[in-house]
């Protein structure tokens, strides 16, 4: 199994397999072959051009894709710690328990840490699918931290769940783009920025 | 000061405003936005933004013009106001007018040249229309006037862009990509290289000039600590560059340190194995170099952190622990052993790969024709059980113990299993078989992937190729028993989970389609039908029920549509279409909720069968949801590349383009385009006005408007000589659809790849014939129109190149092929290439149209004044009779075709008969426009010699040729009339005969149970399709008749 970043189109320099059709197609035929949602594509664009570091595909041994984690970074962070945002996990219905989900987010989460200091990271799960609400809890260490009600179009609601991530980057020594705001509690930092801001208009 | 401040006020009640109608538009409400923002216009008569945002309104409602009017009046007046740029700025994308965003913002910033937002968007605006020049000056400006990093690199990656995109190779490196260098080595001596993306842009610019030793000096200099992350990426890049200097020894050990650390990661596995064989070459001379470099390195390469950055191997450093490189099969199977060991010793259950590895290294060694080394490798021991020795055979048996119980077991084992001898292949499957036994008495849901597996690798190891129907069918009576058998594990399922069980369905109808195939009897495909269409009730999630559903249907020729489903659907659509059952076709294809990127990879199960059925107007509605989402993609893709600038990206800015490129020139949008003009000119040219109107407005106004990219492809302008591309992109995909076959794999690449070539020959065939239409038809007012070569010059080479293109067409390629479930089926070329009367009939209509055109010249020329009765006694119009000899020909054989016996008793036969059809149709439609010129070609020559006539007072004589035109349009009226009468008998036969001599026997499949539901489902689909293709054929060919009528002198 192979774990990868995404990409939009097989460069010359980093293919590892001749021949494979580009990501993205795959991407949404795997999802097709796997969730009821399909994105639209410029949702695919966005990501891959936006954030490409935190977008990974997992391929069987002949190149096609069986999973894939598409995730992003919350851009209106201004008064909370940044974080990273889940927007879509897939994984193949063969090849499901065989841990892929786990190497998947673990890639993103240590990306979001490595790159972009994020915190934490969240997502949204289908009140009714009690896989994805088991394996987000029991195995990738994620808790609800709210429920939103008619999140999604359907009119079903969303558990909103975060997974910390400082304690993750400490048990498996990542180190943060930004050790100082990274590692410091959300009171102190506060008052960092402030000093900085006074400092600012001194 | 107060000046200022007043535009502050100003500004701000501007936006207070405007909010309202801001928020309708978001809401959508464009009435109530337009409302709101004329009472603001009311307020404030010259307020530009509210203005636009009124043309916004008007736009969203369909009403482009006035929003046109609205921006050019604006535009007049030079705006240079954030607000309304950016409102003008979504007016024109909507309108897909991105020019015209280039030219309000090169305006404003005019005005204004120190606005960072104006120039920013200047370049934005650059972006999309794929002006590299002038996005580098931009960027440029930009960098000078607030000397921020992002900007200057936007300028470097400008010039980058031009060196990609540009033709002239040798210009990009010896002047663009140079340049590019320059001006990243100069911030790097300044060292105001701030960011991850500049360190980026510095190897995309040293690897697009073949610079990789530079470029992993790079890697292994202190920028390398810029790219933040992902110490991992660093390393997986440096790996890439050490390939391209060929250095394979440190490769070997790096990817050995790689594989301790990671051994999930196949990759790994696979540039161990290729540096390995390139390291074992060298070592036996194949390389000359490599002999003495083994030697140097004895076998050790250091990896050390304190290297200074001269010496390539230890500037890859940071590596970790020496590691030594292998240079022989020996070494490489006690290191996949150590790796192996430390899995099971670490306890990772779930790590395939190293378990996967020995079996891809004893398939490369076989692969090499190393005998030496396989010879060998039946002594290597394997962990502490030293009676177990790793022939494949072990490796295999070995991996089915471990993984058995996985659904991934047959795609993992699907191309090892070949290595097996035939001796071994019963062995392997006792090993598999007997895993299941064990557990037969209560299953679980891992022994029904297991026993699922096993029936996979039998079908796939060719064990049920000689099974005769019966034992297929007994075959299919244990799977279903199966089924039935471990229903209970699908307690609790959401509707979008796969159940457990699934496979034993897709298998027993695999199962039923081989017996069809064997027998030709096609009540196994109606039982794939009933058991799909059952099935799917209960497994709606399954789209490979899906697909299949819509296969058969196609094979039957009907089309069919339904609410959520995918697995079975692909089968039930195969067999639907092998049986012209459109009906069932489009609505499983409808299940299977096609959507963007679909519609180019999978449409093909739709696009290529809809019309060639006879559904027309389910025609009409599949191509135009194909073509809306190509021409969305070309216009709306650019937008995004913007965001890639934005978040300093660059190295996905030529992916992306490279990815545009290839939706962009996707073979199917080509096929699309042109089967979408020819069902046009089928369905809707039924008078002279009204095919005026089909070339006109919908083939040119298609090209001029959606199709720019293509238009040296497929140029609809007759005089283009180059005919048709010779490479576009063959996007489909027809991996989504699981099939077991013993020889799928290579079966269905040669198959793809094959049928890529008949469709290309198609768009070939239907680019020349509809160019044909369109300059015959542009004769007729070649007075009015300036045109460079006289339009029955180009005609006539068209028609050569017709006749060239049906030399060059060989039947006996297209009969080699063989219908694959999982590929497609006959191509619509076959019928052309076996009744060459039909494309020849069109050349015989051509021909005519030169003759009489010629004729009516020669006529008409003022040297040969009087001369016009004498010509015509000479008009020879052989290809006018050539022509009805034709058409009667190929009318007698569809009629033919039609009354044949196997018309009613094989619903394959049928489906194949109402393609031929349907052909006919087609060549009738153009033959009848170019019957059509004919007419008109002559008319201005009758009122000169009426003008003639009366000015001279004598009695007007038409010449022969008058009357032998009106003859030739009635005989062909005569044709017409005889298919129409035929096509009414046959589809009162069809439609009275009732289906069920194909359900005789359904208990295979329904537990003895009586026809179900499902059963009168399947057959009202079938019987429904057929109604709508005869009647939608009947429809057109009295359209035509009437047409014809209207062709008189």
């Amino acid at each position: 199994m192979n774990i990868r970043c995404a990409k939009m189109w097989m460069h010359s320099m980093w293919e590892y397999f001749l021949l494979q059709p580009e990501d993205l197609m795959n991407m949404q035929h795997c999802n097709l072959l796997c969730l009821p949602e399909n994105y639209q594509m410029k949702y695919y664009f966005y990501h891959g051009l936006s954030w490409p570091q935190l977008s990974y595909v997992a391929e069987d041994e002949k190149g096609t894709i069986v999973g894939y984690v598409l995730a992003k970074m919350e851009e209106d962070s201004d008064d909370s710690d940044p974080h990273g945002h889940i927007t879509s996990l897939a994984v193949k219905r063969s090849h499901r328990r065989l841990g892929l989900a786990q190497k998947l987010m673990d890639q993103t989460a240590r990306a979001m840490v490595e790159c972009f200091n994020a915190k934490y990271v969240s997502l949204h799960v289908r009140k009714s699918n009690r896989a994805a609400l088991n394996l987000y809890t029991n195995t990738l260490n994620f808790s609800i931290s709210e429920i939103e009600p008619k999140y999604y179009a359907d009119g079903e609601d969303a558990y909103a769940m975060r997974r910390d991530l400082v304690s993750f980057a400490i048990q498996s020594s990542i180190t943060p783009a930004d050790k100082t705001t990274f590692f410091s509690v959300k009171g102190s930092e506060d008052k960092k920025k402030r000093e900085e801001e006074r400092r600012d208009y001194d | 000061m107060a000046a200022k401040g007043l535009a502050v006020v100003d500004h701000s009640v501007s936006e207070r405003r405007l909010r309202p109608v801001y928020e309708c538009l978001d809401n959508g409400n464009n009435k109530k936005a337009i409302q709101e923002a004329e009472k603001v216009l009311k307020k404030q008569p010259n307020f530009h933004c509210a203005k636009v945002l009124k043309g916004l309104g008007l736009l969203r409602l369909g009403r482009e013009e006035e929003c046109e009017a609205i921006l050019e009046e604006v535009k007049k007046d030079l705006p240079a106001e954030d607000t309304t740029l950016q409102a003008m700025s979504i007016c024109y994308k909507e309108m897909h007018r991105f020019q015209q965003i280039c030219e309000i913002y090169e305006v404003a910033v005019k005005k204004d040249p120190t606005n960072e937002e104006f120039l920013s968007h200047l370049f934005m605006s650059y972006v999309r229309t794929g002006n590299f020049k002038k996005q580098q000056q931009v960027a440029m400006n930009l960098y000078k006037l607030k000397s921020k990093n992002p900007y200057y690199f936007w300028a470097v990656m400008s010039i980058v862009m031009q060196a990609f995109s540009s033709d002239d190779s040798k210009l990009a490196q010896t002047v663009s990509l140079p340049l590019a260098e320059r001006m990243v080595e100069k911030f790097i001596q300044d060292g105001r290289i701030e960011a991850e993306a500049e360190v980026e842009m510095y190897l995309i610019i040293l690897e697009l000039q073949g610079k990789y030793k530079e470029a992993l000096e790079v890697l292994c200099s202190p920028l390398a600590d810029k790219i933040t992350s992902q110490s991992q990426v660093v390393r997986l890049r440096r790996l890439e560059l050490l390939k391209k200097l060929n250095m394979w020894q440190d490769l070997n050990c790096f990817y050995k340190v790689l594989i301790k650390e990671n051994p999930h990661q196949w990759s790994f596995y696979e540039g161990y194995f290729s540096s390995l064989f390139l390291v074992m070459d060298m070592v036996n001379g194949n390389g000359n170099v490599g002999v003495n470099d083994v030697n140097h390195h004895q076998n050790e390469c250091e990896w050390n952190a304190n290297s200074n950055n001269n010496n390539m191997n230890a500037g890859l450093g940071r590596m970790g622990p020496a590691a030594m490189f292998d240079s022989n099969p020996s070494d490489a199977f006690t290191f996949l052993n150590d790796v192996l060991a430390k899995c099971i010793q670490e306890n990772m259950p779930n790590c395939r790969a190293p378990y996967l590895a020995r079996i891809e290294f004893y398939r490369q060694l076989k692969a090499r024709k190393d005998f030496d080394a396989l010879g060998r490798l039946g002594k290597e021991t394997y962990c502490e059980d030293s009676s177990y020795t790793d022939s494949p055979l072990d490796l295999l048996i070995n991996y089915v113990r471990n993984f058995g119980d996985k659904p991934c077991l047959y795609s993992d084992l699907q191309s090892y299993v070949d290595l097996l001898d035939k001796e071994d292949v019963s062995r392997f499957l006792g090993e598999v078989t007997l895993c299941l036994e064990q557990h037969d008495a209560s299953l679980t849901i891992r022994d029904t992937f297991r026993h699922q597996n096993e029936v996979m690798l039998k079908r796939r190891l060719g064990m049920y190729e000689d099974s005769s129907a019966e034992e297929l069918e007994e075959l299919v009576r244990y799977l279903i028993g199966f089924q039935k058998k471990t229903q209970n594990l699908n307690q609790g399922l959401l509707p979008t989970d796969f159940r457990c069980n699934d496979y034993y369905i897709l298998l027993a109808c695999h199962m039923l389609v081989d017996a069809w195939k064997k027998t030709g009897d096609e009540r196994h495909l109606i039982r794939v039908l009933i058991l799909l269409e059952t099935e799917v009730m209960d497994s709606p999630a399954n789209y490979q029920y899906k697909l299949l559903l819509c296969q058969v249907y196609n094979l039957l020729g009907e089309s069919c549509t339904h609410t959520q489903i995918p697995h079975f659907l692909l089968i039930l659509k195969k067999i639907y279409d092998t049986l012209g059952a459109m009906e069932g076709t489009l609505k499983w294809f409808e299940g299977l909720d096609v959507k963007h990127i679909m519609w180019d990879t999978v449409s093909h199960l739709l696009t290529r069968h809809v019309a060639a059925q006879g559904h027309f107007s389910s025609a009409v509605s599949v191509f135009s949801s194909v073509l809306k989402f190509f021409t969305a993609h070309n216009h709306d893709s650019l937008e995004y590349l913007i965001s890639a600038y934005k978040f300093g990206s660059f190295h996905k800015i030529q992916e992306f383009m490279r990815f545009r490129e290839r939706v962009r020139d996707s073979h199917t949008f080509a096929l699309v385009v042109l089967e979408n003009m020819m069902l046009d000119l089928l369905l809707e040219s039924e008078s002279h006005a009204s095919t005026a109107q089909v070339l006109y407005d919908d083939f040119l106004i298609v090209f001029v408007d959606q199709l720019i990219y293509l238009c040296h492809t497929l140029e609809m302008d007759p005089e283009d000589e180059s005919a048709c591309a010779e490479d576009l992109w063959d996007n489909r995909d027809f991996s989504t659809m699981l099939a077991w076959d013993s020889s799928h794999k290579d079966g269905q690449e040669t198959w793809q790849e094959d049928s890529y070539r008949w469709e290309m020959d198609l768009i070939k065939l239907r680019s020349i014939t509809l160019r044909c239409v369109l300059a015959a038809y542009q004769m007729l007012e070649e007075g009015s129109s300036q045109v460079q070569v006289p339009r029955h010059q180009i005609l006539q080479r068209l028609a050569a190149s017709l006749k060239t293109f049906m030399d060059g067409l060989k039947t006996q390629d297209l009969n080699q092929m063989v219908p694959v479930l999982i590929g497609g089926f006959r191509p619509r070329l076959c019928v052309f290439a076996d009744r060459p009367d039909l494309i020849l009939s069109i050349v015989d209509a051509i021909d005519c149209v030169l003759c009489i055109h010629n004729h009516v010249f020669a006529a008409s020329s003022p040297d040969s004044e009087g001369g016009g009765e004498r010509n015509s006694q000479h008009l020879q119009l052989d290809p006018c009779r050539d022509l009805c000899m034709r058409l009667a020909n190929s009318i007698t054989w569809v009629n033919d075709r039609l009354g044949d016996p196997q018309f009613l008793e094989s619903l394959v036969f049928r489906q194949r008969a109402v393609e031929e059809l349907v052909d006919l149709c087609e060549v009738l439609s153009v033959v009848i426009v170019l019957c059509d010129v004919l007419i008109h070609l002559l008319k201005p020559y009758k009122t000169s010699l009426v003008k003639r006539s009366k000015k001279r007072k004598k009695e007007l004589c038409l010449p022969p040729v008058f009357g032998e035109v009106e003859s030739h349009v009635k005989n062909v009226k005569v044709e017409v009339e005889r298919l129409l009468e035929c096509v009414g008998k046959v589809e009162g036969e069809v439609l009275a005969r009732d289906l069920s001599e194909f359900l005789a026997d359904v208990s295979l499949i329904t537990d003895n149970r009586k026809p179900s539901g499902a059963t009168q489902a399947v057959l009202s689909k079938i019987l429904n399709s057929y109604d709508t293709s005869f009647k939608e054929i009947r429809t057109v060919l009295q359209k035509k008749l009437k047409y014809l009528s209207s062709l008189t002198l």
